[in-house]
């Protein structure tokens, strides 16, 4: 079964209980501007009709993922729940996820200022507790309901009980984001407003030369380089020839 | 914005703030502390420690989680009524105070006799013997030369601290309420309670939330946060009156940017139009207020249209807020410190007594939807389990912050911030000499340098506290204290007590050579020669045993039930209060006894705008930031490395700045340079600061020179200033200035 999350922005109070249990729980690096999670503001008209959104911004966890798709090294996967996995370990630091992702989500970050060495960053639904049964850490941390952690199916049902719940009330705009977006993001959103006025573009999609990128391109250029290496090697057989040749005379 | 030596992921900062800590212990700095354990690789839990928060005082209990002795993670205590599970950014951040590498671990003397910004104190390692001899050597001096007046004890009035500042026979124990919450504490206990604010609201069951200046959602308040999310989901409605867009606002159904200091107007034209209509709750006020009638006569001039010329509020908003607010069951209005009830102008403590009346109009005084009155489980006092004799008459005189003077207020036993310096300054009524701060910082006074220049003329200054703070640089004597993971004993719920309950605190062993208060007191009050104040046996350990026994609980049973102790029990409404009448007073006998009038009454603010300063000052709190204690944490800084001017792009315009130039912000007292920060969510005639930075300690290695404190534009006062300002609650005026702000 698929795990979500569901970010319910009308309970978020942009108190960045989830960025600081993020960085601890993740290691991330501190003082580089490297976030897994980040909130942001969002205001709305001018004085004194003026409204603000608050918005907990990290990686979606597509599933039809264009990091996933552009990772050579195979760093970036998808979990079995769903989930976009990033495994520093396997990054080279190319950075092909950050032009591929239409959230412009995974950040690089020179991991070693002596070799030049980047790693790539984002969310990685806290993959060590979530692979155990545990829950993220941002969803454990939220103190005002704003962040719930489950099942995908039983998150879209919740999240579009709340949207109808606050239409209800007359926020006519509420409606749910991410449920078919990107073949269904596995962080859903509760948004109050359009989504562009929370920077979350309407229909996103990754630019088709990624999807070129790993069908073609890869595969092609692992034809190059094998082609390259058997040509290496029948160089070394044809001069190790000629060699014994030479040898033989 | 990142500095170089923040760039560092946990485990390379941990690891090498254990080499840096070695090598500055060769260097005797005030950074030299002993290296501490660092993390091992990913912590395999292996146990758990119960505690409650002591960032703010809602104090949520934790469950802490260790591995190999050091604490890993914090959770909220799910037992817990108030924490239910969960603890705030702020809670969560603490573990990072605790393992702060800037954190004082050891005593230390200060060798340079000149005291200020920038000036090395020239600290030298001391033993805890070296430490307690010296403080209380200078204690005695000073108390045999000049009497134990001369000698002040600036700290939070809690058990220990009192006992210490009674024994040595001073009438000078000097808390911050001034500055924080004294105008609501003595209208509540003027009106209802006795004995000052109560703290529960039951927003989760409110159907109509009104705010004035209240921000306990964008302050990151853990229980009301969540309750008052619940209670919109539930169909409430939010109001808010702001001259900022809150966060609290921007969750509101309305944000009304009234003009600051005019909010009294709103609720005194609030209470003629539900009087009037006869909108309130007969029953409820019939049955347990008096005074309605006095009170009915006292409104009868505030008009709403009256009110609108003020507050800029158009009259018929305020009187159909003053309807629906009547007509809505049940209704609140939400209060806690700095709102616009806390003490901010001279006209705060009477919108504080206001918010009295209108939550009792509708029935709201200890009833579902309203303020809880104290659940508090009762333990046995300190004085109930020690045995001495009786402290010295000497308590009672005259005392150096004038508190004496508002005998309202005096009765809480607090004290004054606003009028410390010039009493120290004008050795007014008399000089005092030294000074014992506990875990007060010199940028939460008004005027800070005023407050720095005061300090200086005393002979001795010990600090007791966790991180090398402003107020430590001008110490004598540096005595490092717990943080609350160290300490232990019991913490009865207060910020949400719907029933008694308490939570047990398990210490964590202390880091480094660190004392408990508890134990500084019994050794400098023993060294002073004052034995008998200290009976064979007292201590922290000693009460806390004392009292868990009066539970009819162990330790291991509290632990076994999750780490709380006590039942839910239905709430029973309360029918007498604590004031004369044994009824909520509208008409105030508490108050006309005190020499104020006992009726609500139109104030006006202190501060006018003019040409010079044409602008308002407003004060607030980012959610994640703890008043001047956490800016050193790295991760805080990182995405919010510093404060700033958030003005109105019309404001902006005018004064020729964009987002993120420097301004100068002056008021007639100082000047602080901050950056600009725009918005819309602001009244174009304001600029707010928002507060806990502008620290000069280069010793806080992350917040040093980061920013500026909001403190030093607000003025101190003398004692007849704070007379004239009329407040019973000697309020600190930290908003009634006026400001200007130009490009730096």
């Amino acid at each position: 079964m698929a795990k979500a999350m569901l970010i319910d922005t009308s309970n978020c109070l942009f108190c960045n209980a989830c960025t600081v249990e993020c960085k601890r729980e993740n290691d991330v690096v501190i003082g580089k501007q490297i976030f897994w999670t980040e909130m942001l503001t969002h205001e709305v008209g001018e004085y004194p009709n003026v409204r603000q959104y608050y918005h907990k911004r990290a990686c979606n966890h597509c599933t039809e993922a264009g990091c996933v798709e552009a990772c050579p090294t195979g760093a970036l996967y998808h979990h079995p729940d769903g989930f976009v996995v990033l495994d520093q370990d396997k990054c080279n630091g190319c950075g092909y996820c950050s032009q591929a992702c239409p959230f412009h989500i995974p950040q690089l970050d020179v991991a070693n200022p002596l070799t030049g060495e980047a790693k790539s960053n984002k969310c990685t639904f806290c993959v060590q507790r979530t692979a155990n049964g545990g829950a993220t850490a941002c969803s454990m941390a939220c103190p005002f309901g704003a962040i719930a952690f489950g099942e995908r199916d039983e998150l879209l049902v919740q999240g579009n009980e709340r949207v109808a719940a606050l239409q209800a009330k007359g926020v006519t705009k509420a409606r749910l984001y991410g449920e078919h977006e990107m073949g269904g993001l596995h962080v859903l959103y509760v948004l109050e407003e359009e989504p562009e006025v929370y920077g979350l573009p309407s229909a996103p999609q990754y630019p088709a030369t990624i999807s070129l990128w790993q069908k073609i391109v890869q595969p092609l250029g692992s034809v190059t380089l094998g082609a390259t290496v058997l040509g290496i090697l029948g160089a070394f057989f044809v001069v190790r020839r000629n060699i014994r040749m030479e040898e033989v005379k | 914005m990142s500095s170089p030596d923040t760039t560092l992921s946990r485990r390379q900062f941990l690891k090498l703030t254990g080499t840096a800590g070695a090598a500055a212990v060769l260097g005797g700095g005030l950074t030299a502390f002993a290296p501490l354990p660092a993390y091992a690789a990913p912590p395999e839990e292996d146990g758990l420690l119960y505690g409650t928060c002591g960032v703010c005082s809602m104090g949520c209990a934790y469950v802490a989680h260790m591995s190999n002795g050091r604490i890993v993670r914090l959770s909220g205590n799910p037992k817990d009524q108030t924490a239910e599970g969960k603890l705030c950014v702020r809670g969560y951040s603490a573990i990072r105070l605790l393992y702060d590498p800037d954190r004082l671990k050891y005593p230390m003397k200060r060798t340079n006799p000149e005291k200020g910004v920038g000036v090395d104190p020239g600290w030298v390692r001391i033993t805890w013997d070296e430490a307690l001899d010296l403080t209380a050597s200078k204690l005695k001096e000073v108390r045999d030369a000049y009497g134990p007046q001369a000698i002040m004890l600036v700290a939070r009035p809690k058990d220990w601290q009192k006992h210490f500042a009674k024994s040595i026979g001073t009438p000078n124990h000097i808390a911050h309420n001034n500055t924080c919450y004294s105008t609501h504490d003595v209208v509540w206990r003027a009106m209802v309670t006795g004995k000052g604010k109560t703290w529960t609201v039951d927003y989760e069951h409110s159907q109509y939330i009104l705010a004035f200046g209240w921000d306990g959602m964008g302050k990151s308040k853990n229980h009301w946060g969540r309750a008052v999310n619940t209670a919109l989901a539930n169909g409430a409605k939010l109001v808010v009156f702001d001259p900022r867009l809150s966060i609290t606002a921007a969750k509101a159904h309305g944000w009304i940017p009234i003009k600051p200091g005019t909010d009294l107007a709103v609720l005194l034209a609030m209470i003629r139009t539900i009087v009037n209509e006869e909108l309130y709750d007969k029953e409820f006020v019939a049955n347990y207020t008096a005074g309605l009638e006095q009170l009915r006569e006292a409104v009868q001039e505030y008009t709403p249209e009256w009110a609108a010329g003020i507050s800029e509020v158009p009259a018929e908003t305020i009187a159909r807020i003053a309807r629906e607010f009547a007509a809505t069951k049940p209704a609140v209005i939400a209060h806690h410190k700095r709102d616009a009830g806390g003490p901010n102008y001279t006209n705060s403590w009477r919108t504080a007594q206001c918010f009295v009346i209108l939550d009792t109009l509708v029935g709201s005084i200890d009833r579902p939807g309203g303020h809880i009155l104290d659940r508090k489980h009762k333990l046995p006092a300190f004085d109930e389990i020690f045995q001495f004799p009786a402290y010295p008459d000497t308590i009672k005189g005259p005392r150096i912050d004038g508190l004496d003077r508002f005998s309202a207020f005096k009765a809480l036993g607090k004290g004054s911030f606003s009028t410390l310096a010039e009493g120290i300054l004008s050795q007014d009524p008399y000089p005092v000499k030294a000074m014992v701060v506990w875990k007060h910082n010199l940028l939460a006074f008004p005027n800070p340098p005023r407050m720095m220049e005061a300090i200086k003329t005393l002979d001795f200054v010990a600090v007791s506290d966790i991180l090398p703070s402003e107020m430590a640089q001008l110490a004598d004597v540096v005595l490092p204290d717990y943080t609350f993971f160290e300490g232990s004993g019991l913490n009865p719920r207060t910020y949400h007590a719907m029933y008694s309950q308490v939570a047990l605190r398990d210490p964590l062993p202390p880091l480094g050579d660190v004392k408990s208060f508890s134990s500084v007191v019994v050794n400098v009050l023993k060294k002073m020669g004052l034995g008998e104040y200290v009976p064979e046996g007292m201590s922290g350990r000693a009460l806390a045993n004392a009292q868990i026994a009066t539970l009819e609980t162990t330790v291991e049973a509290i632990r076994g039930a999750g780490g709380m102790w006590g039942e839910e029990e239905p709430l029973e409404p309360k029918t007498e209060f604590g004031t004369p009448s044994g009824k909520i007073e509208l008409y105030s006998t508490v108050l006309e006894e005190n020499g104020y009038d006992p009726l609500p009454r139109w104030v006006e603010p202190r501060a006018v705008l003019n040409d010079q300063y044409p602008l308002h000052l407003l004060i607030w709190r980012k959610p994640w930031e703890r008043m001047s204690q956490s800016q050193n944490d790295p991760i805080l800084a990182e995405f919010c490395p510093e404060n700033c001017a958030t003005m109105n792009p019309e404001l902006a315009q005018k004064v020729g700045v964009g987002e993120g130039d420097y301004v100068w912000v002056e008021s007639h007292v100082n000047k602080i340079k901050v950056r600009v920060h725009l918005t819309a969510g602001i009244r174009p005639d304001c600029v707010a600061v928002d507060h806990g930075f502008g620290h000069w300690s280069r010793d806080l290695s992350v917040a040093y020179n980061m920013g500026g404190n909001d403190g030093d534009l607000i003025p101190n006062l003398t004692v007849a200033e704070q007379l004239e300002a009329g407040c019973p609650g000697m309020a600190a005026l930290m908003e009634d200035v006026a400001v200007k702000v130009y490009k730096a």
